[in-house]
């Protein structure tokens, strides 16, 4: 059973761009490759000539095996890492060498552990990006309780982190990526430290705040349920070197995806096709790895 | 849990003040219990003044001849925490600067640890020699060994940020600076801390040791003369008031500590 075949097919589902938004995109990956220094000297191939469009207020998940270059991806994306190869494209406006730093402001990154500063509070968490782009001044007190009562922590502004628990944690860490009002949120496994069911109740909390915010999102997650939940178009990712294995518009209709989504007959039929496709990603990685790594 | 933020507070503030009841209650009755059983032990044992004097009478000369120790007490004093606050900020700058500029902090950092394990008794007389007796002499002396271990502190804080909180402040394109100031300082104020409690410790063993090899002024030249003049209950009065300004800078850098890093669990 050869499961590559599954790259770029698209049967099962509605082909990509066909969906509700036909507008040009916000940011482009034009074959963008990411190589690391490897331990024995040689180099790490870790995501292989991506090429992604995304467009206004879509939500777009990545899923993929374990080391599958998701996470670097993501980085690059915005900006915390630089491509060695393949352009990128802001609004149109491209760029050779990764997203630059005066272009920073146009996202907001979340992180697997909530990644809260504990030496601050909550509402001074939220100041952060504020402080370093420089726009801490008046009405930031107004834009971080907005925030906050998005994430529903409006009476928690002077508690440390620590007095918080996981899954509100990493609420406030949603709130503080969206504080300097970004176009795109990007986030890193945002649900992945979290228990069960703090997880579910969290991913609906999302599918709230981004219909709420109707913000651009990408979202690297190991969770095929997740995944379809939220977003729009999923993306899956083969083990690495991490390339683009199968991508397609999720067709579960916006009011169909709430609480009840695990009884709808389309939800069932992509999850047992998603989860074929992720687990043939993570075997063929597991191979790959037994028989030396021919693709680093 | 059932119980609400605030009430989780209360009960975390009635345990802190507990605690801290202990904490003063629980040395104090130590401190008494051995002072106690070093006053039983020389009077039964008949052990003669000049060989270990009764604590008792070590507190009546420490007060009674206040006015006696009073100058050198101040010259000590004055030295040891002069050059507590220079090893403080040069330890830190110092760190600052050596984290981020990888080939100098690889260049120096050998030649400052071997300031800290060399005694600054031994450069003591040449710098004597070279400077004359003046009080920054030994304030130089007393610095150059109480900076390096806060240095080192520092500097381990300062290279062992995590990795997300760095990517975080990355994602925000902070400078430099601005990763220093709000990211790294912060994270690594607990080991600057432990830093400043060894800095202080080794300022007082440094400035008494360097009154020992040099001059006639100070609590540690005092403690010399005394001794050889079998006057014990003076020299452990001296060794008592030595004892004060190593545990205030102690506690000192304590408070600081709780009151500046409130966020640590």
């Amino acid at each position: 059973m050869n499961w590559c075949d599954h790259k770029l097919s698209r049967l099962p589902f509605e082909p990509p761009g066909s969906g509700m938004d036909r507008s040009g995109p916000i940011l482009t990956l034009d074959k963008v490759s990411k190589y690391y220094e490897a331990q024995n000297g040689g180099e790490l191939l870790a995501v292989k000539e991506v090429s992604l469009g995304v467009r206004d207020r879509e939500f777009i998940c990545i899923l993929g095996p374990t080391a599958s270059g998701k996470s670097t991806l993501l980085k690059m994306m915005g900006g915390i890492e630089k491509p060695t190869l393949g352009t990128m494209s802001l609004r149109g406006e491209i760029f050779e060498d990764g997203i630059p730093a005066n272009k920073l402001r146009n996202f907001g990154f979340v992180f697997q552990q909530d990644n809260l500063l504990p030496w601050r509070t909550v509402v001074k968490n939220l100041r952060l990006p504020l402080e370093v782009f420089h726009s801490a001044g008046h009405g930031s007190a107004d834009r971080i309780a907005e925030m906050l009562t998005l994430v529903g922590l409006q009476d928690y502004g002077d508690v440390y982190p620590h007095e918080l628990s996981g899954g509100m944690r990493q609420r406030v860490s949603l709130a503080r990526a969206m504080v300097h009002d970004p176009d795109i949120l990007l986030m890193d496994q945002p649900l992945g430290a979290l228990d069960a069911i703090t997880r579910r109740m969290l991913s609906h909390e999302l599918l709230r705040i981004s219909r709420a915010t109707r913000k651009v999102m990408v979202m690297v997650t190991n969770n095929i349920d997740e995944a379809l939940l939220l977003g729009d178009r999923i993306l899956v990712l083969t083990a690495l070197p991490g390339e683009i294995a199968f991508e397609a518009a999720n067709d579960i209709p916006a009011e169909a995806r709430n609480e009840a989504i695990i009884e709808n007959a389309r939800y069932k039929a992509l999850r047992a096709l998603l989860d074929d496709i992720v687990h043939a990603q993570s075997e063929a990685g597991r191979t790959a790895g037994r028989t030396g790594g021919d693709g680093e | 849990m059932g119980l609400t933020l605030e009430q989780r507070r209360e009960l975390r503030r009635r345990k802190d003040r507990r605690d801290r009841i202990v904490g003063i209650l629980a040395p104090t009755f130590t401190f008494v219990l051995l002072l106690a059983a070093w006053e039983a032990l020389v009077v039964w044992l008949e052990i003669p003044t000049w060989q270990i004097p009764r604590p008792s009478s070590v507190f009546a000369v420490m007060f009674g001849s206040f006015g006696e120790f009073l100058p050198h007490i101040i010259r000590s004093y004055s030295t040891i925490i002069i050059a507590f606050a220079c090893a403080s900020v040069v330890g830190v700058a110092l760190a600052a600067i050596l984290t981020n500029f990888k080939a100098l902090g690889v260049a120096l950092t050998p030649y400052i640890n071997m300031l800290c394990t060399t005694p600054v008794i031994t450069l003591v007389p040449l710098l004597l020699l070279m400077f004359g007796f003046g009080q920054w002499v030994l304030i130089l002396a007393v610095t150059l060994q109480a900076f390096p271990i806060l240095n080192m502190n520092a500097s381990t804080g300062f290279n062992n940020v995590e990795t997300l909180k760095l990517e975080l402040m990355g994602s925000l394109r902070a400078t430099r600076v601005q990763t220093f100031r709000h990211c790294i300082l912060p994270a690594s104020l607990p080991n600057v801390f432990t830093g400043m409690k060894l800095s202080g410790i080794f300022a007082t063993t440094a400035c008494v040791s360097s009154e020992f090899s040099g001059g006639n002024r100070g609590l540690g030249a005092r403690i010399i003369a005394y001794t050889q003049f079998m006057k014990m209950d003076k020299a452990f009065a001296c060794i008592f008031f030595v004892a004060v300004i190593g545990l205030f800078l102690y506690t000192l850098t304590s408070y600081l500590e709780t009151r500046v890093v409130k966020w640590k669990i």
